[in-house]
């Protein structure tokens, strides 16, 4: 297994070099070099050397190549090279917290997989357990996690690279994983209600619907969510339900708990829709033909012949062969989840990843759209080899050699 | 086609003899199980009147009135707005008994825009289509044919480009595609520079399935039997196995085309897609989009659903061809 | 289509009754009409009575039906490699039928599963318990099944094609062990198979079925000591016998099983029968007396054809 997970980890990143050669190739090629737009620019000529400089600008191109390859993976400081370097300086609870959170993780992640689990069902939450955990765990170490690369300054003089995009992570995070879970929450109970009643009328217009939204671009179904359920829903009938743009109110802070989680999920949930819509119709396409094949199979029929109830035969043999394939699915669609948000973030305002490559993509800023792409294609990567390791625990037959 | 779908399954009458039954071909039963589709036929004669219309009609009754080669008396001039008897353009007029579909922001015709920008998304969806089936087969065949180091090379390769998160690529490259100097001019603006990047970044599902086929094909009796018959590589590949693997193909491309009508559309909505003057139903709506705000909803809900109704045809045309072109299905079923 | 089509039949408590036919002959529907476990689309019965312990299992609310299935009625798969779930221990899916049927607590279901493994001479039961069905050959997996399906000591166990997909070594011991524990419980048996010779070594009384319908009925000894029905003679015709000289030619039965979309007129075995006549392609024969005192065969001329007299290999009729 791990001689697998390592085997993935290479195969990732040749993947990710192969990719930053690419759009390094194509960017240096277009237009005669990604500074002559600054160049334009008299008070910039400071600027441009600096540049110059860092870059290596008017060296070759193959060693600009590797100048930012070298300055991608290189810490920006000692204190950053010496890893996850925690703030000591305010010992206490807080400062401890992410190395608890982290050791506990660890331990947890250890016991898990080395404790003889037999209990299928125990297996499959011992998977997400785990994965939960060191979300967990992470998000609560974050703030005291000082930690950068040096991925350089915005062309657009906004600051550095790396701040910027983590500074805007959080927000695609919150939307792609909402986006992630209405997906899963609403795709996945309709495709099985779907292969339940095959062929009803629910069906019908369930696969019609996922058709339609397999049809539609993006941009199309979050524009009509805009007009629909938030401009002309409130021009005839006056409720204000939805916002469309922005993460929050410009007065968030001076509410109440309660009024800021309203807030918080009125700017959320159109957003997120347009994102899920298309996702939803994938998975319950996925998860009626996967249940199909698992309703039609052998091992269901000794269910049935058992003497179990249907609930039973359905919920408990039928469901559980019926999600494994889905795990894959999920992981293919972390891409299309990503290319989504790039969508939707720009036309909620949403002040995302997604809405930072677009801008840094107008300006041709090529530090941070490298870095953009970069950030996407490792995510993309880790997620798959996440899927691959769920995919065994989830399916006893699966060895990994 | 009726070569290709004599699958080695044969059909359900093999062994039927002495049997007084009408044999039905395989060619029979896609034909019948088309037919079943309602769905995929209705779809089949709308696209091909949205080919129709988009590639003949709108050329011929629309142009450029200030370009060159607009010599032909056309009606329409879908680059130049509408304007009244006192020479004002007629902006964001509603759709009315003379203009059906309204007039746009720039007072441009949308109904004359609408039958002509059918042919970029078209164009994209077929190119991209056309290229993934030739990248995706040869590429598949191959790997599947010759085990080893070709298969390896080949498969890492394709991991490779399936890697690849597709829309940041997409965008990167469709933003830059104009600045490209050493690209030819019909590559860097216009619908064939897109179609050529989506073809070259989608063609991994397919390689992956035309292997797989492959793999499973080069096994069978009739493939060893053409074999020991002394029949080359080549002719093993084109006229033994391709034939066979050729359904999940033609599904795969169908499916194909319309994803790739779909992200131009996205590409064309954050302006790095087909660029203007050239129509496509993506900018439009993008377009549309934006003004759609101010209640000139006219330009996203046409230009929206000439697009909608073109991928949605050409995806249940791909479910029907998927359904009839299985062999395993016979008549009874369902 | 009418995959099965008046049949009828009884099996007594205790008995070895073997359904033998082609494949297409209805006898794997017939088995599953009786376990209700045919649904639409797939299918559905139209109309008909089982009668099982006095109550008929069609009328019977689904409720009931389940403490059937598994408890009264056990039913063994064709395929041991697809019939067991892949994702559960064989320990779950044992444990699972024992509690449900014999209400006891997840402690002592373990040790009645160890207990119903052993019997079926699996080593290490507690181990095997927490295994995985793929951890297992073809012949293991089956004994699970046998082993599931007595658990419950059921009154009847309908083994469908039971032996089929495992290989000749495995096959007789499968079959053995099944029948012997059967018989320890007084487990009455449906053998459904297309192998005569299976039929004969371990079968009390046999029916023979042909497309959906059954041609011939009786005991053991009736059926391959005097075969009624054209059907049944060339069937025993087609078994190797190692008893016999190789000086006669193997017989098979001539043509395919019929369409049941499109039967033929008459005596559905016509187009396939030596001895036609033109009553066969008019009428359909009902299942009359004949032969011996169990005996039963749906042929026009079941009494007055000896079938052993005319040769038939040179092809002739009469």
């Amino acid at each position: 297994m791990l001689a697998y997970i390592i085997r993935r980890l290479v195969y990732g990143v040749v993947t990710l070099l192969a990719l930053s050669l690419v759009v390094f190739l194509l960017i240096q090629a277009s237009g005669g070099g990604p500074l002559d737009r600054l160049k334009l620019n008299p008070r910039m000529a400071p600027v441009i050397a600096q540049l110059t400089e860092q870059w290596g600008l008017d060296k070759p191109i193959m060693q600009q190549y590797f100048t930012w390859l070298r300055n991608f993976v290189t810490p920006t400081d000692v204190a950053s090279a010496a890893g996850l370097t925690v703030i000591f300086g305010k010992i206490g609870i807080q400062g401890i917290m992410p190395i608890v959170t982290i050791v506990i993780a660890g331990a947890y992640t250890a016991w898990a997989f080395l404790a003889k689990i037999n209990q299928s069902w125990w297996r499959a939450f011992r998977a997400f357990s785990i994965v939960f955990v060191w979300v967990i765990g992470l998000w609560l170490a974050k703030s005291r996690i000082v930690f950068s690369l040096s991925w350089g300054d915005s062309f657009r003089g906004d600051g550095a690279v790396w701040d910027n995009i983590f500074g805007a992570a959080g927000a695609t995070f919150r939307l792609g994983i909402t986006a992630l879970l209405l997906a899963l929450l609403i795709g996945i109970p309709l495709g099985i209600f779907q292969a339940i009643r095959q062929y009803s009328f629910f069906d019908q217009v369930g696969t019609t619907l996922s058709f339609i939204a397999f049809s539609t671009p993006i941009f199309i179904i979050a524009i009509g969510f805009q007009l629909l359920l938030a401009l002309y829903l409130e021009k005839w009938t006056g409720v204000k339900l939805f916002f469309v743009t922005g993460m929050t109110d410009p007065g968030y802070n001076d509410l109440g708990f309660m009024a800021q989680i309203g807030d918080v999920v009125r700017h959320l949930v159109l957003p997120a829709l347009s994102i899920a819509l298309i996702s939803i119709a994938s998975y319950s396409r996925f998860q009626r033909a996967s249940m199909l094949e698992v309703m039609h199979s052998d091992y269901l029929r000794t269910a049935k012949a058992k003497g179990l109830p249907r609930r039973r035969v359905i919920l408990k043999h039928a469901l559980r062969n019926a999600l494994i394939p889905i795990v894959t699915l999920v992981s293919l669609d972390v891409a299309g989840i990503i290319g989504g948000a790039i969508i939707t973030e720009s036309i909620f305002g949403w002040p995302g990843v997604g809405r930072l490559y677009i801008q840094a993509i107008n300006a041709v800023d090529y530090p941070t759209v490298m870095a953009v792409v970069m950030s996407i294609g490792i995510g993309i990567v880790i997620m798959n080899i996440v899927a691959d390791i769920l995919y065994g625990v989830l399916d006893p037959r699966v060895r990994y050699d | 086609m009726t070569d290709l779908l004599n699958r080695p399954e044969g059909g359900p009458n093999d062994d039927a003899e002495g049997m007084a039954v009408e044999p039905i071909t395989q060619w029979d039963l896609f034909i019948a199980r088309l037919r079943r589709h309602r769905l995929a036929m209705i779809s089949t004669i709308f696209l091909f009147v949205i080919i129709i219309v988009s590639f003949i009609i709108g050329p011929l009754l629309s142009c450029d009135k200030g370009a060159v080669e607009c010599d032909f008396p056309q009606l329409w001039d879908y680059t130049d707005g509408l304007r009244d008897d006192n020479d004002r353009l007629l902006v964001n007029i509603a759709p009315r008994t003379e203009i059906p579909f309204g007039t746009d922001e720039l007072g441009r015709d949308v109904l004359a825009r609408v039958v002509r920008g059918g042919q970029a998304s078209l164009t994209v969806g077929f190119v991209t289509g056309l290229l993934v089936a030739s990248i995706g087969t040869v590429v598949g065949a191959l790997a599947g044919y010759y085990p080893g180091i070709v298969d390896q090379a080949l498969m890492r390769f394709t991991d490779l480009i399936l890697g690849l998160p597709l829309l940041p690529v997409a965008i990167v490259v469709g933003r830059l595609l104009p600045e490209l100097t050493f690209l030819p001019d019909w590559m860097q603006s216009g619908p064939w520079g897109i179609a050529f990047l989506l073809g070259f970044l989608l063609w991994g599902g397919l390689a992956r399935i035309v292997r797989a086929e492959f793999l499973s094909l080069r096994e069978k009796e009739f493939v060893e039997a053409a074999r020991a018959a002394g029949a080359s590589d080549r002719r093993i590949i084109f006229r033994h196995i391709l034939p066979n693997a050729m359904s999940p193909i033609i599904v795969q491309t169908t499916l194909i085309i319309g994803a790739a009508i779909i992200i131009e559309a996205a590409l064309s909505f954050l302006g790095f897609g087909v660029r203007p003057p050239t129509p496509t139903w993506g900018g439009m709506a993008a377009e549309g989009g934006g003004v759609a705000v101010r209640g000139f909803w006219w330009e996203l809900v046409f230009a929206g659903s000439a697009l909608v109704s073109t991928v949605l045809a050409v995806n249940f045309i791909g479910d029907g061809l998927r359904d009839a072109l299985d062999p395993t299905q016979t008549i009874e079923r369902k | 289509m009418r995959a099965v089509d008046g049949v009828s039949f009884d099996i007594a408590a205790g008995e070895r009754r073997g359904v033998v036919g082609e494949s297409g002959s209805g006898k794997s529907v017939t088995a599953m009409s009786i376990m209700r476990l045919i649904e639409p689309p797939a299918g559905e019965i139209v109309t008909g009575t089982i009668d099982f312990q006095g109550t008929n299992l069609l009328a019977m609310p689904e409720d009931d039906m389940q403490d059937v299935r598994g408890g009264k009625i056990a039913m063994i798969f064709q395929d041991p490699m697809t019939s067991l779930n892949p994702v559960y221990t064989i320990g779950d899916q044992l444990m699972e039928t024992i509690m449900l049927h014999q209400h006891v607590n997840k402690h002592d279901a373990r040790d009645i599963a160890a207990q119903a493994l052993d019997d079926v001479h699996i080593p290490g039961p507690q181990t095997v318990l927490d295994d995985y069905p793929h951890q297992f050959s073809g012949g293991m997996r089956q004994r699970v099944m046998i082993a599931m399906g007595l658990s419950c000591n059921p009154d009847l166990l309908i083994a469908d094609e039971p032996t089929t997909a495992l290989d000749v070594t495995t096959q007789a011991q499968i079959m053995d062990l099944m029948l012997q524990l059967a018989a320890d419980r007084g487990t009455a048996v449906m053998l459904i198979t297309h192998d005569l010779g299976v039929v004969a070594g371990f079968c009390d009384t046999i029916q023979v079925m042909y497309a959906g319908g059954i041609v011939e009925s009786g005991t053991a000894q009736e059926i391959f000591g005097d075969p009624q029905h054209p059907y049944t003679w060339g069937l025993l015709g087609s078994m190797t016998r190692l008893d016999e000289s190789h000086a006669e030619r193997l017989h098979s039965v001539r043509g395919a099983p019929p369409s049941l979309i499109n039967p033929p007129r008459g005596c559905r075995f016509n187009p396939r029968c030596d001895f036609v006549q033109d009553i066969c392609r008019a009428s359909y024969p009902a299942l009359r007396t004949s032969g011996g005192d169990d005996q039963l065969a749906a042929c026009h001329f079941a009494v007055d054809l000896d079938l052993k007299t005319i040769d038939v290999r040179e092809g002739s009729t009469t």
